[in-house]
């Protein structure tokens, strides 16, 4: 068989080379201007490759939609969708990383290239039609993200959970390819439209490649049962799913706090992209299976986070068990497995970038050089010693608990509407009562706010104007997006046509 | 038709109100407390033209706004208003400024901030009573509670903070049940628009609930509701709130927050799941017996007055939930009027005894002693409020407690003449603490320096503001007493209907024959 080069795209994935191309630049212009004091104009250089980026996502965004490199690659909005979210959060991270750097005397070089590399992962990951290419955009998400978590190098807490988080990391990797081999191994393929046609479902992504007829039912064997269960596990990992969960409170601890705020919110997102196309494109017809899988580890999830949670007394840890906890919500959208849960699934991941965002803001404006302020106590007083910052905080609060008139309540009632819709009652419920414990914690955040007198007193925080800039943006976003969710809520719909 | 849109007014003006108060500069207290009472005094007058335009005869709902909000799931920004709300509404519209001016010396600390919550407050109430999708009133509901955590929480006694974490916990454990079953409701409407379902309530009241569904839903919807009512049994939250709240926090909760659980069994829960009601009739009448009885029995053994009239609370509520579920017309009535009534007294009787607290620093009843002859003018308006809490006639109270004892011995069909008897037993039992407690504090030997050691505060009569704050709350209890025709007129046609629902839609006849 002669051997027949794919027609190369290469427009298909302009966003993925736009944002590679500025991580090398940023890293090339620093080796030349490693002397100069100020390193402001790394990052100008990163946001304008961030905005030619989004620029590139949003031509693409009335692009036909087709499956490009020999179907390792799928263009469509969803894949938009989340590029342009991510392009969100990381220049969010940009801003928010300011003040850090500074702090703790980061390079910021390799700090800016390291993120970047990591967001073209991301887009992989979010425009995959393959799960080798899943794989791999795993692997360009996270080999960055083990580097970046031990970047506080002074800390040792950082780099405990650069190791933690590399070798567990490693381990979960090791979960996905099997994952992926035995799916091979009773599908012949590896791409998701083929794997969908062989398990009897027509999908307009199957090419020509795809070699094996379809599967009877009765043929179906427990392998691709185990390595669909396999394939949650890995990417499971990556969403901090329970009981896959245990490297996030130590990592998210341990990491620069700004990168904690991107680790939590993009790479959550472009899992959660990665769960939705593997698991709707490829395995529609076992969706009773996968969905019974997931609706488990999603009461799991969400029971474990929230009531860990509780017993938190560090800000990034009680943040920690938060985003378990969220992922658990998302979760139940992804389980509903029908229009609505797809649109919650988008809508969510965009409030919970912005909440939590925000509150990782909060927490790095709060601290200063030497003194980080982490422990909830360091909380005490502050909706008076610092007006703003504690509205603000307790915007993101309250958003994150669910309370309207914010993103999060609007988020969640998707969510489970969408449960509702697909006869997941049970799980609606259990899943509202979560976020009632959750409730508690959030709450406890606010009281120490403004109603608990400081311990001690604290100096005023640094000024740090793009960090403040950012929080601003976030609630900002949360209000909007909790008062007229309609717009958002458009785009979304347009975007996940595909899928549904 | 191109109206003035009246009642989003009503619901967004406090909310400017509290941000532009936000934006006050610190160390004008003064001007914020001025600012607080004109917002809540223009509402006031705006809600005023609602009394007179309101078409007393119509059974739908008047001055209604509709636009679209997020049309993609079939959410609408819907608001109107009935014969159930209007009241509640004007209630709340009424007793906001009298609030307020009743913290112009109270609230010390963080004036700027407690303007601001106050008046959210309002929007958040104003708006659970006017909304007519579904979505919307959740929204408004759980808003309700961020300001009230916040009043409890900032402003209270020396266990506020729990009795703020539990209040908020409570109540947001019982939506999180309602909401799902909103979302079971939203599913079976079905509209031709983009969304084909729709939050909007007038859609979901021309969908029949199957029978077997409406068992959950009502039980859904009604655990909310008893949680914020509160009934025996969901009524722990009630006295620790009360408690540890300042005065404000304590005549809001009591006059408007609670009403929020009665007013949504009347519009929602009767309507919309009728065989469910009809069935549950028995049980919620015996826990609203046993909430009266409880209550009033618990009320006369405390040693704090702000915890008595919590108390009393409970049971009075447990007097106006048997008037609900009587479902005759004139019980509902009652109810709806007695709603009212335990909003002015309780409001009432919680300011008088911020003001007793204010000047003693205790509320122990053994603390006092011949009150009357220090503070006459006190002595006098606590009386009338007394009365009217116990229901004689002549006050507001009797009208309310009459209507529904009489409505609920009518109810023949739901055999509930034992549940009135008991009831009315419960009555007498909130006269003999109350006028116990009377005797306690106003009469007997004078003890001049009250004070847990003998030689506390001086006790001198209220002032001019604070005759201000009582003198309006004062006429509304005679009004209602002598001459309570307009307020029934108003509340009439949408009772009657709401009644007649129950009886066409459950196949029962709940309803009392003519006689």
């Amino acid at each position: 068989m002669p051997f027949e080069l794919p027609e190369l795209n290469w427009w298909a994935i302009a966003p993925v080379l736009a944002i590679t191309l500025t991580g090398s630049l940023v890293m090339v212009v620093d080796l030349f201007t490693q002397r100069r004091r100020g390193q402001g104009h790394l990052a100008v250089i990163s946001l304008a490759g961030l905005a030619v980026t989004a620029a590139l996502s949003l031509l693409l965004w009335n692009a036909d939609e087709e499956a490009a490199f020999g179907g390792m690659i799928i263009v469509d909005r969803f894949a938009q969708f989340f590029n342009l979210l991510f392009v969100f959060v990381v220049a969010v991270v940009v801003l928010m990383s300011q003040e850090q750097l500074d702090r703790e005397d980061f390079h910021p070089g390799e700090y800016y290239s390291l993120l970047l590399f990591s967001v073209a992962g991301m887009m992989l990951m979010a425009a995959a039609g393959d799960l080798i290419m899943v794989f791999l955009g795993i692997e360009l998400l996270s080999i960055p993200l083990y580097i970046l978590t031990g970047f506080s190098r002074r800390r040792i807490e950082s780099e405990e959970a650069s190791i933690k988080y590399l070798l567990l990391g490693a381990f979960a990797t090791g979960f996905l390819l099997y994952g992926i081999a035995l799916v091979y191994g009773t599908t012949a393929s590896t791409n998701l439209g083929c794997v969908a046609q062989t398990l009897g479902t027509r999908s307009a992504l199957a090419t020509d490649l795809c070699a094996v007829p379809a599967l009877t039912a009765v043929t179906l064997p427990a392998m691709l049962l185990t390595g669909m269960g396999l394939l949650i596990v890995g990417l499971g990992f990556k969403a901090a799913l329970a009981p896959f969960h245990m490297w996030t409170p130590d990592v998210y601890e341990g990491a620069p706090t700004s990168l904690t705020a991107f680790m939590s919110v993009a790479s959550k997102a472009a899992a959660f992209a990665a769960i939705l196309r593997v698991f709707l494109i490829a395995f529609p017809t076992l969706v009773a299976d996968w969905g019974f899988m997931l609706a488990i580890i999603a009461v799991i999830t969400m029971v474990v986070g929230n009531t860990v949670a509780l017993l938190q007394q560090n800000i990034k840890r009680l943040l920690a068990y938060s985003s378990i906890a969220h992922a658990g919500y998302i979760l139940v959208a992804v389980v509903a497995a029908n229009e609505l849960g797809l649109l919650a699934v988008l809508f969510y991941t965009v409030a919970y970038a912005l909440m939590n965002l925000g509150a990782f803001a909060i927490v790095i404006l709060l601290g200063r050089r030497g003194e980080e302020n982490l422990l909830l106590g360091d909380y005490a007083g502050l909706g008076y010693r610092q007006p703003v910052l504690g509205a603000l905080m307790t915007i993101f609060m309250l958003s994150l608990a669910g309370i309207p008139p914010t993103a999060g309540f609007v988020g969640k009632f998707y969510i489970f509407t969408a449960a509702v819709q697909a006869d997941q009652v049970l799980l609606a419920v259990i899943g509202l009562l979560a976020s009632v414990i959750s409730a508690y914690y959030y709450l406890r955040v606010v009281y120490l706010m403004y109603m608990v007198e400081p311990a001690r007193a604290y100096a005023a925080p640094a000024r740090a104007p793009w960090v403040s800039l950012a929080a601003g943006l976030a609630a900002a976003g949360v209000l909007v997006l909790g008062i007229f969710p309609s717009q958002i809520l458009e785009i979304a719909q347009a975007s996940v046509r595909f899928l549904g | 038709m191109d109206q003035f849109p009246l009642l989003s007014t009503l619901i967004f003006l406090p909310l400017i109100g509290a941000v532009v108060a936000l934006f006050f500069p610190r160390g004008n207290e003064l001007w914020l407390r001025v600012w607080a009472l004109f917002v809540s005094v223009v509402v006031f007058l705006f809600s005023v033209p609602l009394w007179f335009s309101f078409d007393a005869a119509e059974v739908g709902f008047q001055f209604v706004e509709v636009l679209p909000w997020v049309p993609e799931v079939g959410i609408d920004y819907r608001v109107g208003v009935d014969g159930i709300s209007l009241l509640l509404v004007l209630l709340t519209t009424f007793l906001m400024p009298i609030v307020i001016l009743s913290t112009w010396n109270s609230i010390e600390q963080r004036v700027k901030e407690f303007v601001s919550v106050a008046l959210l407050l309002e929007t958040a109430m104003i708006g659970t009573f006017l909304a007519l999708d579904l979505f919307l009133f959740f929204i408004f509901w759980e808003l309700m509670l961020v300001p009230m955590y916040f009043l409890i929480g900032v402003w209270g006694g020396p266990r506020r903070i729990y009795a703020a974490v539990k209040f908020f916990l409570y109540t947001m454990a019982g939506s999180a049940l309602m909401l799902v079953a909103m979302m079971a409701l939203y599913f079976l409407t079905s509209v031709p628009t983009a969304s084909g379902h729709t939050f909007n309530l007038l859609e979901i009241l021309r969908i029949p609930v199957p029978s077997d569904l409406q068992v959950w839903l009502f039980a859904a919807f009604a655990i909310a509701f008893a949680i914020k009512v509160p009934m025996f049994p969901f009524h722990t939250w009630l006295p620790d709130a009360h408690v540890e709240a300042p005065t404000s926090g304590s005549v809001i909760l009591a006059a408007v927050l609670l009403k929020m659980g009665t007013y949504g069994f009347l519009r929602f829960c009767l309507p919309l799941f009728p065989q469910a009601v009809v069935a549950a009739v028995p049980l919620i009448a015996l826990l609203s017996v046993i909430g009266i009885v409880y209550g009033a029995l618990v009320a006369a053994m405390q040693r704090d007055v702000k915890k008595l009239v919590a108390y009393s609370s409970v049971s009075h509520l447990g007097l106006v939930m048997l008037g609900i579920f009587a479902l005759t017309p004139i019980a509902l009535q009652g109810s709806l009027l007695q709603m009212v009534n335990h909003g002015i007294s309780t409001g009432a009787l919680f300011l008088l005894v911020g003001m007793l607290y204010e000047r003693a620093h205790t509320r122990i009843i053994d603390d006092f002693g011949g009150v009357a002859k220090l503070m006459p003018v006190f002595a006098a308006f606590f009386l009338l409020v007394m009365f009217s809490s116990v229901g004689l006639p002549g006050t507001n109270g009797f009208v309310g407690e009459f209507l529904i004892l009489l409505g609920t011995f009518e109810a023949a069909a739901l055999n509930l003449q034992i549940y009135a008897v008991v009831a009315a037993s419960g009555v007498i039992l909130g006269a003999v603490y109350l006028l116990w407690t009377y005797q306690r504090v106003m009469q007997g030997p004078v003890r001049e320096h009250v004070g847990t050691n003998g030689h506390g505060l001086r006790l001198t009569d209220i002032n001019a503001r604070e005759i201000a704050v009582l003198v309006p709350l004062a006429i509304i209890i005679l009004w209602i007493g002598f001459y309570p025709k307009p307020f029934l007129d108003r509340t009439a046609a949408s009772l009657n209907a709401v009644g007649q629902r129950v009886a066409a839609e459950s196949g029962r006849p709940v309803l009392a024959g003519p006689r």
